[in-house]
């Protein structure tokens, strides 16, 4: 009889709790949707950053930089050089100047990005069996016009080099096949098995997820310092009977955001790869869906923990949007792992972004499935866990404050209606004895 | 009129610095913290000891000596040998190595008998820095033996060791990269994005510090401290942050030239002038958004959004001239587009004032438009009318 009615009285908390869950849910799926700046930040952001980079980052490599070529021995061997340079695909050669001054005049102007200078003695010592040198003037202001110089440079200079070398030995008596393996033994040959399209496929799957990690601690932040604004005791929860327990508040806030963020994910991971025609070498969309929902739920938690330090609504902005680069380079990607000082390595583990690009990077691009994104799904679970037991303490922390503060208010009016009372009582009896 | 305009407005704002913990947090916690970050983030300059796997089919002198110069190099290190193509991949996809090296059975047989053998090796770009290095590291290494080769079997033919190696290699590139020696990547991130977030968090705190005149409704305190004069009123309001932001804008270029060791080939004087326009120019925008916008948070949200786009656009991690033809007239927009000019043209080009005189005007150009909402937020600062939620 008693063990009926305890497991009558549960199962009744059981459904109260239930109900109470979905009831917050409901409240806070109502809250996102009517607040300005939560929609700004969930939907607009997340609408148009993706596509604004997408256009940015034009689909085309970068090529054809413009050099300047400065041909000091006008031979048909220097022009020559200048022409292959000119047919490589990573620089052009815009103009011919007479001497460097001229040049780096055209280089200090931005108007070139680069300068290769060939000396007066290159055709004389190539033709005499000495080793000619080229100069090659690389601007340091872009990685990338670096990057196409050297390439191309040191593409031409060995292609020719070849030809000249062949030449040489069948002059001497060589036969073609005996010229061909003494130029090169054996043959490098650079196959690149991920992602050709160069640095605009390889930037926006990190910035996507950067971007809904990031818009999450915004968002919820805001939502936390709203609810906070709006009650009279600076707590994060509003005046409702319904808000009483702390998994009840927690699962039901976290599921409204999960709620809201599923056709927002499948927005910015699935449709917007595939409207710029990025890679997206997995089997199913639904398999990259399971992996970031760890990913959303840990960045929800991060949120739900953060926002219990803001107490105006605004206050989020500033001290989340500054991170945005910080934690993009934190991703690995950008900069090895490998080439990282140990501190921020260890603190880079403690965001969800990190694991979800590295994963998302590897499904989207380099076709890996999920057991080989296995490293980085159990992390994101892990963080998941251990966020959701720092949103208990900080909510528990920030709740029992709200609520020591309502006694202190409650006790403050209790005590002034009795003081009221007392005066009110001193008057009657001063009344009654006039 | 400074003294009854500007200089109560300026007191009255410090005060209000003071007050609030969030003033400290955005105008120098943030900046010291995002100094701090780039200066030990990247402080290797270059990566180094990145993995790679090799396949050996052939297990010769030979093929032991490519893999023994793989790991010899400064950029990879050979961290697996593994028997299959297959191993070689899933590696690679579980995100163990970068690139992988395939030399082939009978490798040393074939070169022996002239019949140039293929080694592939297989990169990534989906790391895009690591692929590069290591896809250059490789070609480098690979193309030295395959020299070497050639050299050995010359010298053993009785050639001059100097006439040999002129022969094997006819045409050598002399490359100088000025300014940046060591090819130092860390450059090219930290010396315009650790100056953007400042700019960045300048442009939020203009925004806010205006903004919440309005929100808690101390707007017309302000206006009158400020003798009725928007003008006075907000220029002794900007005046601690213009300071504030500019001192540590060029604290980061100080720490970026003494403690990194970047280039400074020109006046620094003209570099932290730019920066003080470039503040200047961030905090204008501030203003014109918060005077088109009277509601704090929607102001907030829609500076943040435009602040961190120019991250994309200012033209130091993408060039401009990759840009799509349609998106290159936005980049004028942003002032960080202008800084970015100023750097390259002052400390690594070199230029004297008048050679680079279009970025500071333009960056002066910002100014005006203010000017265009000034008279919205005087309305709004006395009605307090707008849009509340």
């Amino acid at each position: 009889m008693n063990i009926n009615k305890r497991i009558r009285r549960d199962l009744e908390e059981n459904r109260k709790a239930w109900v109470d869950m979905f009831y917050i849910l409901r409240k806070e799926l109502y809250n996102i949707f009517t607040d300005k700046g939560t929609l700004i930040i969930f939907f607009i952001a997340t609408l148009v950053y993706p596509l604004v980079c997408g256009y940015v980052y034009n689909k085309e490599m970068l090529r054809e930089s413009p050099i300047a070529v400065v041909d000091n021995n006008h031979s048909v061997l220097s022009r020559q050089y200048i022409r292959m340079l000119n047919a490589t695909p990573e620089v052009h050669v815009a103009y011919q100047c007479m001497d460097m001054t001229e040049a780096k005049h055209l280089q200090k102007t931005g108007k070139v990005h680069g300068i290769v200078n060939i000396p007066k003695e290159f055709s004389s010592d190539i033709n005499t069996g000495r080793q000619a040198t080229v100069n090659v003037f690389c601007d340091v202001t872009s990685f990338f016009w670096y990057r196409n110089l050297a390439t191309a440079t040191s593409y031409v200079s060995r292609t020719m080099g070849y030809g000249i070398e062949a030449k040489n030995l069948i002059a001497r008596g060589a036969t073609y096949t005996e010229a061909m393996s003494s130029i090169r033994p054996f043959i490098p040959q650079e196959q690149i098995l991920y992602n050709i399209g160069g640095y605009p496929t390889f930037i926006l799957p990190i910035v996507c997820i950067i971007l809904l990690q990031q818009t999450l601690l915004l968002g919820i932040g805001i939502l936390a310092g709203k609810s906070s604004e709006r009650s009279r005791t600076q707590n994060i929860t509003p005046n409702n009977i319904h808000y009483r327990g702390l998994f009840r508040i927690i699962f039901g806030r976290m599921l409204a955001v999960f709620i809201t963020y599923i056709p927002i994910t499948i927005y910015v991971l699935i449709v917007v790869p595939h409207y710029f025609n990025m890679p997206q070498l997995y089997s199913s969309p639904a398999e990259v869906l399971l992996f970031i929902v760890p990913f959303l739920l840990a960045s929800i938690l991060l949120g739900m923990t953060c926002s219990t330090f803001f107490y105006h609504r605004e206050n989020a902005i500033p001290f989340f949007i500054f991170m945005s680069i910080p934690i993009l380079l934190m991703t690995g990607l950008p900069w090895p792992r490998e080439a990282m000082p140990a501190f921020w390595r260890y603190f880079s583990y403690l965001l969800p972004a990190n694991f979800a690009a590295n994963g998302f990077v590897r499904m989207g691009t380099m076709g890996a499935d999920l057991a080989q994104v296995s490293k980085e799904n159990l992390s994101l679970w892990i963080l998941v866990a251990f966020y959701l037991v720092t949103t208990f303490f900080a909510y528990r922390w920030r709740l029992l404050s709200g609520w020591k503060r309502q006694e202190r208010i409650d006790r403050r009016s209790r005590r002034l209606k009795s003081r009221k009372n007392r005066i009110r009582l001193n008057r009657d009896k001063q009344i009654s004895a006039v | 009129m400074i003294k009854e305009g500007i200089i109560p407005v300026l007191k009255r704002e410090l005060q209000r610095m003071t007050r609030r913990p969030i003033y400290l947090m955005m105008t120098l916690i943030i900046p010291a913290v995002v100094i701090i970050f780039f200066a030990t983030f990247l402080n290797h300059g270059m990566p180094s000891g990145l993995p790679i796997a090799v396949v050996d089919f052939d297990n010769s002198s030979t093929s032991r000596l490519i893999v023994r110069q793989l790991s010899a190099g400064q950029t990879c290190e050979v961290k697996y040998k593994l028997t299959s193509y297959e191993s070689c991949k899933t590696k690679m996809q579980t995100g163990d190595i970068y690139a992988f090296v395939i030399i082939p059975r009978n490798f040393e047989k074939d070169l022996y008998n002239h019949k140039n053998p293929t080694v592939n090796f297989h990169t990534e770009y989906a790391h895009y820095l690591p692929g590069s290095l290591i896809m250059k590291e490789i070609n480098t290494t690979l193309s030295t033996i395959a020299a070497g080769v050639d050299l050995k079997v010359r010298l053993a033919k009785g050639q001059d060791y100097n006439a040999a190696m002129a022969q094997v290699n006819p045409i050598k590139n002399d490359t100088h990269i000025i300014g940046n020696a060591q090819l130092n990547y860390s450059f090219y991130l930290s010396s315009t994005l650790m100056p953007g977030i400042i700019f960045l968090m300048a442009l939020i705190c203009t925004v806010y510090a205006v903004g919440i005149e309005f929100k808690v409704g101390s707007s017309r305190r302000w206006l009158v401290t400020g003798n009725r004069n928007i003008v006075y009123s907000m220029a002794g309001k900007m005046i601690p942050y213009t300071l504030l932001f500019s001192m540590m804008v060029i604290l980061s270029e100080i720490v970026m030239e003494r403690i990194m060791g970047f280039p400074s080939k020109g006046n620094p004087g003209l570099l932290y002038l730019g920066a003080l326009l470039t503040v200047v120019a961030y905090q204008a925008m501030g203003i014109f958004l918060i005077g088109i916008l009277p509601s704090l948070r929607t102001a907030l949200s829609i500076a943040a959004f435009y602040g961190v786009i120019g991250f994309t656009l200012a033209g130091f991690t993408y060039p401009h001239l990759a840009m799509l033809p349609a998106v290159k007239p936005y980049t004028y927009l942003y002032p960080i587009r202008q800084y970015y000019m100023i750097y390259s043209n002052v400390q690594i080009n070199g230029l004297s004032f008048w050679e680079t005189v279009w970025p500071f005007l333009f960056l002066l150009m910002f100014n005006f438009a203010p000017f265009f909402v000034l008279w919205n937020i005087k309305r709004t600062a006395i009605k307090l009318d707008f849009e509340r939620d």
